[in-house]
């Protein structure tokens, strides 16, 4: 008798065990490395990627793995030499990508453009960017498009006035070494500098703006199939029309996807920002 | 003990913030505080019972929370303070206020979840508990009680509980005997015979399921065969050393052999339909034989017995024949040699005579297999070529077989207009010879074969002096390479006016004509070749990627021997040469050269061709179409060379990048003839290199191109295909 009564339990406990495993989501077949430029912390980064993936996943049927970078610079060595199936980057970066390797714009925010900002202390005493002249100003990374290189660029070509960068990583870094008085002032972009707290967006004050570009394109590279590009270009156009998505993407910032075109980028091209 | 538990507290949250002093270092120097922010949000988050925490650098300045709060003030809190070094050097300081009370509702919290994880446990066992008295003592006498109250209305067949070792299992053990006296009766035996009737059903299902398997058996067979020889066949064009490429070539020949076994019992009913048909190729009769008896070795091997391959033929020497079917033979007589032979020796002597008994005047091929076995008793030995027969029927038994192998062997031979024999003493061994009329091949054709036996069906041609008319570039390399392979020499024109002007001095033996050519097209180039001396016998081959027949007509009327539709494979151009090579055909003889093989081509009429195309536009997702076709651009590579293709395939890209941009322009001026030839010249070209899914839509476009509107619909993404096959390119050139 009591043996039998031991081989109950053990099966009683299997079968509890495999009820739990079967719990879990299947994998999908397809799997698809995404990668996204780090504008902000690895985990802001990852929270607000993981659930977009994650409906592109139910959508579409393919697998999508974040590759996230700690830096802008190893992001664009990794997107240049075509680690990523997709990705999400800045519009220097796709036409980057499209003259190595033929990267493909996919779509873009459609309801602003990209420019960069220059941020100074509320209560500071700098009223005009003349007075930033060989002072020390911190941007998130060199090659950061419209928070650095265009900001520069500007500031030097059209303004004549050259300053001395301190690259802290970050949009966020940049606001808050100004916040914290460690520089006069600091680089960013519209978008970012909205999504600060309260507490840190109150003490700083914009005191310049760049010109406008169409913002961040989705890019593909053009080894994935072409009918899994069209599919995945047209879940994410469909994304918006759903109310909690249109949420979610809001946070990439993709409030209104549309489709992107490499020509929309080109203008970038004149603006020389290699030769920086 | 209050005093305890606070020191207690404060030792381990100074550990913890030793801990998150190391992680903020690196911030701290890197000026990246939006890092730092998030790390002490995130940790303040977690840890209940912190109810304050400050950083500040070494001048004092608060870095984090920027808040400006001072810390609570409270009795019953605990603060700690917690310097951050460098080497010595000061860095900052984290002040941490701490409510221990939030530490003890935490525990709390823990013991709660304990609580319910425990309840959960008692609740399963609970559960296992019911369920094992429900299935061992209540359900079994639950049972039995009803299966003695079946048994009183005279229903045998009522279910009893299963015998267990408990006091319920011997009420039902003596229960069953009880009911199996019972069952003597007449009852029982009507029963019985009801019983022999299903069982009769049974066989008969059963045969015909036997039926349905024989039918289905080769194919399941061959599929997966299939699937191993694929891949062996990959394998072997890796980068192998000679002893592994004799082994994977081993594979292939067994697994091909093993498949032409199966094949048996389809050939058997072919046979006997009259419905074999043979090839005369030219083969190399060393690489038959040594492919042949390679794999019996090891079998031989681990019998013990010795096997012995004796060739009294040329090294090398090639002969006309068709090598599977005599493949065939030999596997059959070989493996019947080993399978009936115990020990002792099976040798096979091939050799080439002209003087078989009842060949006169014919070279024959002589195959013996002697074998020291078993051997057949006398009155058996013409029995063995019968169908479904076997010398002892104890031999199926010990040895397996189809007994349709000696049978096959025999009518292949006989209708190969052969003879085979068979000398036996049994208990000594047997002798199987067969004799093949056989023609030996030229030295032309030898030489042809001597590239490998992937060309055993290559009709080879004497060299010859051709003109290849070819604007396309890669085209153009592609007909150069096989024809110089071939041993033909080539003279390479980029339009009509030069072929025309390359033929005028006799030199060619041969033209081929591209359709599609600048400053004077194929057409117009053969017409007036043909109002020249030289040029009114001259055969010329036109090229093409039109694959309608109607379309050929137009060429063959302009004074074109015959039409190749590019992309055309090794074989097919062979063939085309082959046919006019030979000059007594040239003045009456006209064909056109397509692959039987190709349903596309062989099928393609008007209205085919456009329901596949409208098929693969409306349906681009659920059909996609590969960007490349890697196992035909891997033949090329075996056909020609790697470095040859490669060569070509950076070309291509080159060549591709130029017309993406033609089109473009063409596009922009909205001109819809030079659209037209663009997409023309990009199917021929992407074609060519089997990149698919470009020249699909360059095809589509091509169609199209009188309608700019749906040509503007079609441009992104023919953009994006030609960007993917110039990618695949890539990829397949390094």
């Amino acid at each position: 008798m009591r043996p039998s009564l031991f081989r109950i339990l053990v099966l009683f406990s299997v079968w509890f065990s495999l009820t739990l495993a079967n719990g879990l989501p299947a994998r999908a077949e397809i799997t698809y490395k995404f990668g996204v430029v780090p504008q902000f912390e690895p985990r802001k980064l990852a929270a607000i990627w993981l659930p977009v993936l994650d409906e592109l996943s139910k959508r579409t049927g393919f697998h999508f793995t974040m590759v996230g970078s700690s830096e802008i610079p190893h992001f664009e060595t990794a997107y240049l030499e075509g680690e990523y199936d997709f990705a999400y980057v800045n519009p220097r970066h796709a036409i980057q990508g499209a003259e190595n390797f033929g990267s493909i714009p996919l779509v873009r925010d459609g309801s602003r453009t990209l420019a960069g900002i220059l941020v100074v202390k509320k209560d500071g005493p700098v009223q005009n960017i003349k007075a930033l002249d060989g002072q020390v100003v911190a941007f998130p990374a060199p090659n950061a498009l419209a928070a650095s290189l265009v900001i520069r660029a500007e500031l030097m070509r059209l303004h004549g006035i050259v300053v001395k960068p301190l690259y802290v990583y970050t949009h966020s870094s940049a606001y808050l070494n100004v916040v914290l008085g460690r520089t006069i002032a600091g680089g960013g972009v519209l978008t970012t500098f909205e999504k600060q707290k309260p507490g840190i967006q109150n003490q700083l004050r914009i005191i310049y703006t760049t010109k406008a570009m169409p913002p961040h394109p989705i890019t593909a590279h053009p080894r994935v199939p072409l009918a899994h590009i069209k599919m995945v270009t047209e879940a994410i156009l469909d994304m918006s029309k759903d109310a909690t998505m249109a949420k979610l993407l809001e946070g990439i910032p993709l409030r209104q996807p549309v489709p992107a075109f490499l020509s929309e980028y080109n203008m970038i091209k004149g603006w020389e920002l290699d030769k920086l | 003990m209050q005093q305890l538990a606070a020191e207690n507290i404060v030792e381990s949250e100074q550990h913890t913030l030793s801990a998150v002093a190391e992680m903020l270092t690196a911030t701290l120097l890197n000026n990246n505080f939006s890092a730092l922010h998030e790390s002490l949000d995130a940790l303040t988050e977690t840890q209940s019972d912190w109810v304050y925490l400050r950083l500040s650098d070494r001048t004092g300045v608060e870095i984090y929370p920027l808040s400006g709060e001072a810390a609570p003030e409270n009795p019953a809190f605990i603060t700690i303070t917690h310097r951050i070094h460098i080497r010595g050097t000061a860095l900052g300081e984290i002040i941490l206020v701490v409510d221990p009370r939030r530490l003890l509702i935490r525990l709390e919290n823990q013991i709660d979840s304990l609580v319910y994880v425990v309840g959960l446990i008692l609740l399963g066992s609970l559960l296992a508990i019911l369920f094992f008295v429900e299935s061992f003592i209540s359900a079994p006498s639950r049972k039995l009680s009803h299966a003695t109250q079946q048994l009183a209305t005279g229903n045998f067949d009522v279910k009893v509980p299963r015998l267990s070792d408990d006091e319920i299992g011997t009420l039902t053990k003596n229960f069953v005997a009880m009911r199996d006296n019972l069952m003597q009766s007449d009852l029982a035996k009507e029963r019985v015979q009801l019983e022999l009737k299903g069982s009769l059903e049974a066989a008969e299902g059963a045969s015909l399921a036997k039926s349905n398997f024989l039918s289905t058996m080769s194919h399941e067979i061959r599929t997966p065969l299939n699937g191993v020889l694929g891949l062996a066949q990959l394998l072997r064009d890796t980068n192998l050393d000679t002893d592994q490429r004799k082994k994977v070539d081993t594979i292939l020949a067994s697994g091909e052999t093993l498949l032409s076994i199966i094949n048996d019992v389809l050939d058997m009913s072919k046979i006997e339909a009259r419905e074999l048909t043979f090839e005369t190729t030219v083969f190399n009769l060393k690489n038959l034989v040594s492919t042949i008896a390679s794999p019996f070795y090891n079998l031989a091997d681990s019998k013990g017995v010795n096997l012995q391959v004796k060739e009294k033929v040329a090294l090398g020497s090639a002969v006309k024949g068709d090598p599977v079917r005599i493949r065939q033979i030999l596997w059959n007589l070989l493996s019947n040699a080993i399978k009936f032979t115990e020990q002792g020796s099976v040798t096979l002597i091939i050799e080439t005579t002209e003087d078989a008994p009842g060949f006169a005047g014919v070279s024959v091929l002589r195959f013996s297999i002697i074998d020291s076995g078993a051997g057949i008793a006398p009155d058996r030995v013409d029995a063995v070529f019968e169908a479904f027969t076997q010398a002892d029927s104890s031999i199926t038994r010990k040895h397996g077989g189809t007994g349709l192998g000696l049978s096959i062997v025999k009518q292949l031979t006989e209708l190969m207009g052969g003879t085979i024999d068979v000398s036996s003493v049994l208990g000594k061994g047997s002798t199987f010879t067969v004799c093949l009329p056989c023609a030996t091949a030229t030295a032309e054709e030898a030489n042809a074969v001597s590239f490998g036996e992937l060309h055993e069906n290559s009709p080879p041609t004497k060299p010859m002096n051709i003109v290849v008319a070819e604007d396309n570039e890669v085209n153009a390399i592609i007909a150069t390479a096989f024809l110089k392979k071939f041993g033909h020499r080539v003279k390479h024109v980029v339009n009509g006016r030069l072929a025309v002007e390359a033929v005028k001095d006799d030199w060619a033996d041969l033209v081929l004509m591209d359709v599609h050519m600048p400053e004077m097209n194929g057409i117009d180039a053969t017409r007036a070749i043909r109002m020249t001396e030289s040029g009114r016998n001259l055969p010329i081959v036109g090229l093409t990627a039109e694959a309608f027949t109607d379309r050929h007509a137009v060429f063959m009327e302009a004074g074109m021997n015959s039409v190749l539709t590019k992309p055309f494979t090794e074989q097919q151009l062979a063939n085309a040469l082959a046919f006019h090579g030979d000059k007594e055909r040239r003045r009456s003889n006209r064909a056109v050269h397509s692959d039987p093989d190709d349903n596309a081509s062989a099928t393609a009429d008007s209205s085919g061709r456009s329901e596949k195309v409208t098929g693969t536009a409306e349906h681009p997702a659920s059909h996609p179409t590969p960007v490349g076709d890697k196992s035909q651009l891997d033949n090329l590579r075996r056909q020609l060379s790697p470095e040859i293709v490669s060569t070509l395939l950076i070309e291509a890209q080159l060549s591709l990048r130029k017309q993406i941009e033609n089109m473009r322009k063409a596009v922009e001026q909205k001109d819809s003839t030079y659209i037209r030839e663009t997409a023309h010249a990009i199917k021929g070209a992407s074609g060519s290199l089997f990149a698919v899914q470009v020249s699909e839509m360059a095809e589509r476009i091509e169609n199209k191109s009188a309608e700019i509107d749906a040509v503007l619909e079609l441009m992104p993404d023919f953009e994006i295909a030609v960007r993917q096959a110039m990618e695949w390119w890539h990829l397949q050139a390094s």
